[in-house]
């Protein structure tokens, strides 16, 4: 009894190299181009916010209604005309000030691992094991360094962008990267050798 | 590292920074030369790119329900759309989760009542029509009119006693009119009634009454839908699961109270034909692609479902196999919430042996319909359905 899903019309959307910023400017413009520039602007980006804050807050649901609220609240920066220098990092924090806002809100300790709701496909079994140990690991981590380690390992950023997010300086980005891939790398390291050594 | 530091990095900070190109030029020849001499060096670089290749395997992607929920939030849609993008919107969000057996329940009780309701009026037109003194008495008043006026219609209900000795009969409310011409309730022969009568039998009929010894057939097979008191049917299966038994049943199944059943209400057509409501709640794996930002993606997940929708069952009574056991199927187009529209198709056996309850097993297939990104997908399974009915038209 294995569901088969079916592609009745797959079309390729064509790439919008329209810039982030000309973009958010539409915002502010009649609904339609303001719904079109909106739409194209979460498909860039909803899955970056959604990864950090999935991975800074642990749960799949209320990462998906922090990445609702942070659209909704680019929606309202956007049509009061706010200008702009750097579209990816004005919106991650605008993410990270709603999650911070929820993790105070929120006493809870987020211990929960990799729930099945949206994972890749042809991810080897090995690998969703190493990702869980990867999940779990990042929870055991102080806040600041799992921050810093999900901006630039699954969201790609700079230093540079980091520290303009987080408000840090560089140096203080590094430090705290480097010491969160070191501790990954402590608590990782039984299993990283064994599965090194049968590659 | 944009400016030179001021204490010299160490092997491993320079190896981090390199790996995340942010090393200096300056810095990397002193790195090269430490990775060249250092093997603890060289298995740290292996341990970071088992970890960043995993992490970059790592890709979450939300559900497609969060961009209509933006919209609708964003007051960007109207009319229906707005609707149906705050049902998104709604469905995703997380005390909704929290709420949806509550919301199941409370989605039976409202069906529930409306079928009642319906069977309730359905049955009080009956009763209404021809003789006002039962209108009295069913408000519980006293019964004021106690003969029939000149062209009354008069209905006859015959009701027959467990033994031919106290067999009676009744001015009653069902069933068609025998007499427009002033009738003043004769009572029933013993003589007009067949002697046949040994057993219970003969509810609500007019045609000559036989007994189920007679007919060979049980009890339950010779109910007439139409002339229950309450001709409701509430039933509950189990749906297939549509889930790969050799992959971790997913978290959201898991986290599901009573995922892939179904709740239905049905109503009589016929002998042979029922029409009513269903819903559940129901896991789909769907896969579908699309754009992420600028490149092609595929997504996989296995959301659990609410759906409504109507339902329609076809039991052939002349295929009957054995007392009590007979084919049937089921058809039922629905819509699952904030996704589209639902449809599945069931065959298979009923076995209601005596009395309300009814038994099925059958072979049961899905359809779900939906979008992403304007396209359109479909995601189906098949599987075994078990179900239990309880026939409240039969009950009395």
């Amino acid at each position: 009894m294995v569901a088969t899903g079916t592609v009745h019309r797959q079309r390729k959307a064509p790439v919008d190299d329209t810039p982030d910023l000309d973009l958010y400017a539409r915002l502010a413009g009649d609904e339609a181009t303001a719904q079109a520039a909106l739409s194209t602007l979460y498909r860039r980006y909803s899955q970056r916010v959604y990864t950090y804050c999935r991975k800074i807050l642990g749960d799949n649901q209320i990462a998906e209604d922090l990445l609702q609220e942070t659209f909704v609240r680019l929606f309202e920066t956007g049509k009061q005309g706010r200008a702009l220098e750097n579209f990816p990092a004005y919106l991650m924090t605008i993410a990270r000030n709603h999650c911070l806002s929820h993790r105070s809100r929120s006493k809870r300790q987020y211990v929960e691992v990799e729930d099945f709701h949206l994972v890749y496909r042809d991810v080897p079994y090995e690998q969703k094991e190493l990702l869980q140990l990867i999940q779990t690991t990042l929870e055991l981590l102080p806040d600041d360094y799992r921050e810093a380690f999900v901006l630039r390992e699954y969201n790609g950023l700079s230093y540079n962008e980091i520290a303009e997010i987080i408000g840090e300086s560089i140096d203080v980005v590094k430090v705290r990267i480097f010491r969160a891939k070191k501790k990954l790398r402590e608590i990782l390291a039984p299993y990283l050798a064994d599965i090194q050594s049968k590659a | 590292m944009h400016d030179a530091p001021l204490i010299p990095l160490q092997p491993d900070e320079a190896l981090h920074a390199f790996m995340d190109g942010e090393l200096e030029l300056h810095d990397e020849q002193p790195l090269f030369d430490s990775l060249a001499a250092d093997p603890s060096l060289r298995s740290e670089m292996k341990d970071i790119l088992s970890i960043r290749g995993a992490v970059h395997r790592d890709v979450l992607f939300p559900s497609p329900a969060v961009e209509t929920g933006i919209l609708a939030a964003a007051g960007l849609t109207s009319g229906a759309a707005v609707v149906g993008a705050a049902g998104a919107a709604v469905a995703t969000s997380s005390w909704f989760a929290g709420l949806t057996s509550l919301a199941y329940a409370s989605g039976g009780i409202i069906v529930g009542a409306i079928a009642m309701y319906f069977a309730m009026t359905h049955e009080a037109s009956n009763t209404a029509l021809p003789p006002s003194n039962m209108a009295s008495s069913i408000a519980g008043e006293p019964q004021q009119q106690t003969h029939v006026t000149v062209f009354d219609t008069v209905y006859i209900r015959k009701i027959v006693a467990p033994t031919p000795t106290r067999l009676v009969a009744t001015n009653m409310d069902s069933e068609t009119p025998v007499s427009e011409t002033p009738v003043s309730e004769p009572p029933i022969e013993i003589s007009e009634v067949p002697h046949s009568i040994s057993t219970f039998d003969g509810l609500y009929t007019k045609e000559p009454i036989q007994t189920a010894s007679s007919q060979g057939l049980l009890y339950a097979d010779r109910m007439s839908p139409m002339s229950s008191t309450l001709p409701v049917m509430l039933s509950f299966r189990t749906l297939a699961s549509g889930l790969d038994k050799t992959q971790p049943t997913p978290e959201s199944v898991q986290n599901t109270f009573l995922p892939n059943t179904a709740f239905s209400l049905t109503m009589p057509l016929s002998e042979q034909h029922r029409l009513g409501v269903e819903m559940g709640t129901e896991s789909f794996s769907q896969t579908f692609v699309g754009t992420d930002g600028d490149h092609q993606a595929e997504w996989s997940q296995t959301p659990v479902l609410f759906w409504l929708g109507a339902t329609y069952q076809f039991t052939p009574t002349e295929l009957r196999i054995l007392p009590g056991l007979s084919p049937f199927a089921q058809a039922t187009i629905g819509a699952a919430f904030s996704q589209g529209p639902i449809g599945r198709a069931t065959i298979g056996l009923a076995y209601q042996p005596i009395g309300p309850v009814r038994i099925t097993l059958g072979l049961d297939g899905s359809a779900l319909f939906y979008t992403f990104q304007s396209s359109w997908f479909t995601s189906t399974k098949w599987g075994l359905s078990y179900g239990l009915s309880i026939d409240l038209g039969s009950w009395r």
